[in-house]
């Protein structure tokens, strides 16, 4: 049963992650990404993940999605965007590191199955997985890239501000 | 108790692998058709209602005080012709009226009717309830960007604008349900409620009632399918079908936001005695609430409704959360705690007592703001003069 639901959700986010690089109208691939995105969320469920599922539902499907929506809503003519792919060689770079890297971690991932994969617990206090909370393990362990996450977003949001300043 | 009774039918001439399966399915399937009957006898309420406010009389005609209406109006939408512009982009086209469907469709799989009684209790269930819904902003806007109309872009953009605004009060007001009750789990939240959260947290009841009305697209924030100013907004090209799918969702998210209101704010299906019988009433209280306000208020204009959601109800929530967070820090000081414990009812009613001050002091200052009452004389003049 898991089995056949992790290759149904496999194939779905291949065909979408396929959509994405070829649909040449940008919404079509926007939509693409969002059905590739969900599906690997659907894959976490199997992995019995499910905050994280729904935590990858949230940011990619309600957020990304939307944001590259709000692009195509705020550019004008971008169906018109250059077809003349000047920067193919740094296309091709940038796409071999990420194959490097992404072969690299494959092939030294630990593949044993390690009891239940959500041993994070999101809840505050969850009687079934004392000790490890995500709030005590962000504002501890992982405060810096917590800050650093904050800090982009600030960087973002000005950034965003002096674009849309009017002039 | 039903679904062993109905298990145990099943099971005595099918395999139980079968069964298994069955079950759930069977959930579902209930659910959803009560939905969309539910759906049906809204549209006709929601006309009956509004024509009382107004001093109209309202669909009187088809079967006994007109309740078949809403299944009239159905059948001859479903036989209407199914109509594509030409210059519309069809797959996106027929997409978007099943992504507004599916969303609504799947609140319904956490809300907790009664004790035990979900077709999904999820741990990180209210996390489900904002990660499904945020789909609908995009749903918004395939509508309107598949339609190749310029009202249903205009519609489609306004719509996009308000649902991403009003999701960060929706989100921080419901942050402050999370810090009282210690759990993402909505029959945690159900259970922690030894006095119902509208009393220990009157803010964000109201900055979530006010986001929900703006979730939903309902007035007074309809703005994105202002028949003054766009025609119909998003779903001015669609008929029959896909039209009935897109008016049907709205009614059946309404059910649901309603259904999730009444379990952060109301004490879900507490008092325990009577079933879903309390469930329902509350639910329907909820609904009414917007009924009543689309049969009293005015539409807003787009900027009075974004400014709304970023200069007044963002801060007053971010306020909020800090004072709730203080409040529930104390209280495990006080009664020495584990964090995440359910608070105790004395507890609960110390915390009430000062949010309700709170409340009422906050309101007295806001009314006082120049700022905002300009902003309430531009409303009044907007509005139409009574007869």
């Amino acid at each position: 049963m898991v089995t056949l639901a992790f290759f149904f959700l496999a194939t779905t986010a291949l065909i979408g992650a396929f959509a994405v690089v070829t649909a040449r109208n940008i919404f079509y691939a926007a939509l693409g990404l969002l059905v590739s995105l969900a599906a690997v969320a659907g894959i976490y469920v199997t992995l019995d993940a499910d905050f994280l599922a729904l935590a990858q539902f949230l940011i990619y499907v309600g957020g990304i999605a939307v944001l590259i929506v709000f692009a195509v809503m705020m550019t004008a003519q971008i169906n018109r965007a250059s077809r003349s792919h000047r920067l193919w060689p740094l296309g091709l770079l940038t796409g071999a590191v990420t194959l490097a890297g992404l072969a690299y971690v494959l092939a030294n991932a630990q593949w044993e199955h390690q009891g239940r994969a959500d041993t994070i617990s999101p809840m505050v206090g969850d009687a079934a997985s004392p000790g490890l909370h995500l709030p005590d393990l962000l504002f501890s362990v992982y405060l810096l890239p917590f800050e650093l996450a904050g800090v982009l977003l600030l960087v973002a949001t000005i950034g965003a501000l002096v674009i849309a300043r009017e002039r | 108790m039903i679904a062993d009774l109905t298990r145990g039918i099943l099971e005595s001439f099918l395999p139980i692998g079968v069964v298994d399966i069955l079950m759930p399915l069977l959930g579902i399937f209930i659910v959803v058709n009560v939905l969309l009957g539910s759906a049906i006898m809204l549209t006709y309420a929601e006309r009956r209602l509004v024509a009382r406010m107004q001093n109209r009389i309202g669909p009187n005609r088809v079967g006994p005080f007109g309740l078949l209406q809403g299944a009239a109006d159905l059948l001859k939408l479903v036989t209407k012709e199914d109509l594509t512009p030409r210059a519309a982009d069809r797959p996106v086209f027929l997409l978007a009226p099943v992504l507004f469907f599916a969303p609504a469709i799947a609140l319904f799989a956490v809300v907790p009717f009664f004790r035990g009684w979900a077709v999904a209790d999820l741990d990180a269930g209210i996390v489900y309830v904002i990660a499904v819904t945020s789909v609908s902003s995009l749903a918004a806007f395939a509508a309107g960007w598949a339609s190749n109309n310029k009202y249903s872009l205009y519609g489609a953009v306004r719509g996009v604008a308000q649902l991403v605004s009003y999701e960060v009060p929706l989100i921080l007001a419901v942050t402050s349900v999370i810090l009282l009750s210690g759990s993402l789990n909505l029959q945690k939240i159900v259970e922690a409620q030894g006095i119902p959260f509208i009393l220990v947290q009157p803010i964000g009841f109201l900055i979530m009632l006010v986001a929900v009305t703006a979730e939903l697209n309902r007035t007074p924030f309809d703005i994105n399918e202002a028949e003054s100013e766009i025609v119909a907004g998003f779903h001015t090209e669609y008929t029959g079908t896909k039209f009935a799918l897109i008016y049907g969702a709205e009614y059946v998210a309404a059910l649901g936001w309603s259904a999730v209101i009444v379990t952060l704010f109301l004490g879900g299906w507490k008092p325990d005695i009577g079933g879903l019988i309390w469930f329902g009433l509350k639910t329907s209280a909820v609904v009414f609430l917007f009924f009543w306000f689309r049969g009293t208020w005015p539409r807003v204009r787009i900027d009075q409704m974004l400014a709304l959601a970023w200069k007044l109800l963002f801060p007053l929530a971010t306020i909020n959360i800090l004072v709730t967070a203080a409040e529930v820090l104390a209280a495990q000081a006080l009664f020495s705690l584990e964090p995440g414990e359910a608070l105790p009812v004395i507890a609960l009613a110390v915390i009430a007592v000062v949010n309700i001050g709170l409340t009422v002091a906050v309101l007295a200052l806001l009314s006082r703001v120049p700022g905002l009452a300009r902003f309430d004389t531009q409303l009044a003049a907007s509005a139409p003069a009574r007869g």
